[in-house]
């Protein structure tokens, strides 16, 4: 017979015993907390403030920004910054989360994807009545197509921090070699030129080398919103529905399904091979002529082969085409809920504005929003740097239309949308049934509130 | 001689290569990470600029990047992984005796309801429990990571006590009564030195499990200088821009050594524990 014994049994020593246990591990935590404690203190600058910042990026990146970061501390000795940085996608988890708890960092960067989610939950802070000169945040040289990413209902809670948008990338012995012209803005290619050149390149280089990568496998959604742009469509409509047709996303997966078949482009298992970008990039490893990609990867870039490489505008983004060209900029909030609002803005305005700060990061993070500090960094910067300078400051003169931001829901949309554009390059699906899905169930996703 | 080897091989041999085959597969990746860890980056993936050379630039880079000593973060995460294998072995043992030995009301619904938790997915846990701790003031601290494990909250290991707990005869604790002893006298002189390999498969299990978390630090741990080994070498990589593979794959390979050391001093005990404790 199976005995066990009864809970009354338990005495009042052992329980007391336990207590003592409990109590001397009670003792004990305060220590682990005191570990990590870093709160902040003081609401102005002139009072001493922590402020946390947080970015995505790796090991070249974050040195730079530690670096800006001390430099920002020697100027403002009572603001304190701590650096938090991972991985893009380990950022967007952790900031995801921390909205729940209202623990954001002071400051930090944000996809264009979350800050419609961001804003909704009212968790940055508007910057509207911040911006200008002794406001906080000077946006003197901020033209409004650089500030339209961060604005939501008419109201500015991000700011640009790094110019980007997509970019060609090519090198240039191969193009030479194949008798390819390199496009320059105010030109670029059309996009059937695109086509054919890309064919061209697979013939004259043999069966191992193809003309270009496929940037809807690849996970770059901001090409065919370029697309839509030029067919004066839009990713997103004014009231967050899609903005572009049925018509439009079929010729669009006709296009690229023609570049495949004809082996123009790299055959999609081979390009997912390894992760596509920088050093898996079909470029770099010796497999396309063209990348199509962030123009402010260039110095990355350029830094994985010995080869020259060149930037060129996206094919149709040149000529009458330049008001298609879309600025997809790396952002800057302020936690709505931060202790140290005025440090905060001002580290945000040092981040923004500083030429030191900008010689500092250089271009890894994209181009600095205004012509006055471009041109003060141009002069520090490498040939691959200034390639980009140049193009971006074209970009940014230009008279583009504003890009419009989608609804909390857009960046889980823009997700499912590649995970259907790559089941069909693996022919999984057929692009009736991509089509479908993402004006069906992906759009219904979408729309849900 | 031929005839011996043609021998060996239909009759046992087959089996033997069979398994050296399957072990040289589910070795590979660890191989290549190896040899990866002493190439330079553009020969690992990219156009092989690099020149083909083995060196050890990516250990010594490794080790001392981000201003931040690798062995930092080795350290914080064995402070955290003893932390959390004492924080369950407390726990788990204790609620595994009660529910084992102890008669109270509700037993049965609660141990039921324990073993509902294992198939609760963690990620449904993760908004309530980050909201209750960044109320509390103890996020960017080791607290989120340590104190659940002295709440019991690893039911798959109270479970695999129990079972342990109930191939015991309970003769024991009738003898242990007789000699006077409590309830907690008759835990800790009777039943947890029985329990040795239980506690050992616990302890192995929470020291390699905390060691790879990479979720739970990402979410709790802001400054740097409290980053544990897994997030420590996520800041080798980034998909938005340039990773570094070698250090990666270097600080990869010296993040191996202690689990790896865990492995080899504790396989007796493991193997032992899972033999007893039926955990296949």
């Amino acid at each position: 017979m199976a005995m066990s014994v009864p809970l009354s049994r338990l005495s009042r020593r052992s329980v007391l015993r336990l207590a003592g246990g409990l109590g001397a591990a009670a003792v004990a935590g305060p220590a682990l907390v005191a570990c990590g404690d870093s709160s902040g203190s003081g609401s102005g600058p002139s009072k001493s403030a922590s402020l946390r910042f947080m970015f995505w990026g790796s090991d070249d990146r974050v040195k730079r920004f530690q670096k800006a970061s001390t430099a920002f501390t020697d100027k403002n000795p009572t603001i304190k910054v701590s650096p938090e940085f991972g991985d893009i996608d380990a950022i967007e988890t952790k900031i995801t989360v921390a909205m729940s708890g209202k623990n954001l960092p002071d400051v930090f960067w944000v996809t264009s994807d979350l800050l419609p989610q961001l804003v909704a939950g009212g968790h940055v802070m508007d910057l509207t009545s911040h911006l200008g000169a002794g406001k906080g945040i000077a946006d003197a040289g901020f033209s409004d197509a650089i500030k339209a990413p961060g604005r939501l209902d008419g109201k500015q809670y991000a700011m640009t921090h790094g110019l980007q948008s997509i970019g060609l990338f090519a090198k240039k012995n191969v193009l030479d070699e194949v008798g390819i012209p390199v496009k320059n803005y105010p030109d670029s290619y059309t996009w059937d030129e695109y086509a054919q050149i890309s064919a061209k390149i697979h013939s004259a280089k043999g069966d191992k080398f193809f003309g270009t990568d496929d940037p809807n496998t690849g996970g770059a959604a901001d090409w065919f919103g370029a697309y839509a742009r030029q067919h004066d469509q839009d990713m997103w409509a004014e009231n967050g529905d899609l903005g572009f047709t049925k018509d439009l996303m079929t010729e669009w997966l006709n296009y690229w399904k023609n570049l495949r078949d004809t082996k123009a482009s790299v055959p999609t298992a081979l390009a997912l091979e390894q992760n596509p970008y920088f050093e898996g990039a079909p470029m770099i490893r010796g497999l396309a002529a063209y990348h199509m990609r962030n123009s402010n990867q260039m110095l990355e870039l350029q830094g994985l082969t010995k080869d020259a490489l060149v930037l060129m505008p996206c094919p149709g983004n040149g000529g009458a085409g330049t008001k298609a060209i879309a600025l997809s900029p790396n952002m800057l909030c302020v936690a709505a809920n931060t202790k140290n609002p005025d440090a905060a803005l001002k580290f945000a305005d040092y981040l923004l504005n500083d030429v030191d700060r900008a010689k500092i990061i250089g271009t890894t993070i994209g181009a600095p929003p205004t012509q006055t500090v471009r041109d003060a960094i141009a002069t520090s910067v490498t040939p691959a740097e200034k390639q980009f300078l140049t193009y971006i400051g074209f970009e940014a003169g230009a008279k583009t239309r504003p890009v419009r931001g989608g609804l909390a829901t857009s960046g889980a949309f823009s997700s499912d949308m590649v995970k259907a554009w790559k089941n069909l390059a693996y022919d999984k699906a057929s692009i009736q049934q991509t089509v479908d899905l993402i004006f069906g169930d992906l759009r219904t996703k979408l729309l849900k509130k | 001689m031929r005839t011996g080897i043609l021998e060996w091989i239909t009759r046992r041999g087959w089996r033997h290569l069979l398994l050296v085959a399957f072990g040289i597969i589910m070795i590979y990746p660890l191989i290549w990470m190896l040899t990866r860890s002493f190439m330079n980056n553009s020969d690992i993936f990219g156009d092989g600029a690099g020149g083909g050379g083995l060196t050890l630039d990516n250990y010594l880079h490794g080790w001392n990047s981000l201003g931040i000593s690798f062995g930092r973060f080795m350290l914080n995460s064995m402070l955290v992984a003893i932390a959390c294998i004492v924080g369950n072995l407390i726990s788990c043992t204790l609620a595994a005796y009660a529910f084992a030995r102890l008669r109270f009301g509700l037993r049965g619904p609660m141990f039921a309801t324990m073993l509902a938790t294992i198939m609760l997915p963690f990620h449904v846990t993760v908004v309530p429990q980050y909201v209750i701790f960044s109320r509390l003031g103890l996020t960017d601290t080791y607290v989120p990571l340590i104190l659940p494990k002295f709440l019991g909250v690893e039911s798959f290991f109270i479970f695999l006590m129990v079972q342990f707990m109930r191939t015991l005869p309970t003769t024991l604790d009738d003898a242990a009564a007789i000699d006077g002893c409590g309830p907690l006298r008759t835990f800790w002189s009777v039943i947890l030195p029985l329990c040795m390999p239980a506690i050992g498969v616990t302890a192995v299990f929470t020291f390699i499990w905390t060691w790879n978390d990479f979720f739970t630090p990402l979410l709790y741990l802001n400054r740097p200088d409290l980053y544990t080994v897994p997030l420590g070498l996520s800041t080798f990589s980034d998909s938005a821009g340039l990773s570094d593979y070698g250090a990666l794959f270097a600080m990869s390979v010296v993040t191996l050594i202690p689990v790896f050391a865990v492995f080899l001093f504790a396989q007796k005990a493991l193997t032992q524990g899972i033999a007893t404790t039926g955990l296949k």
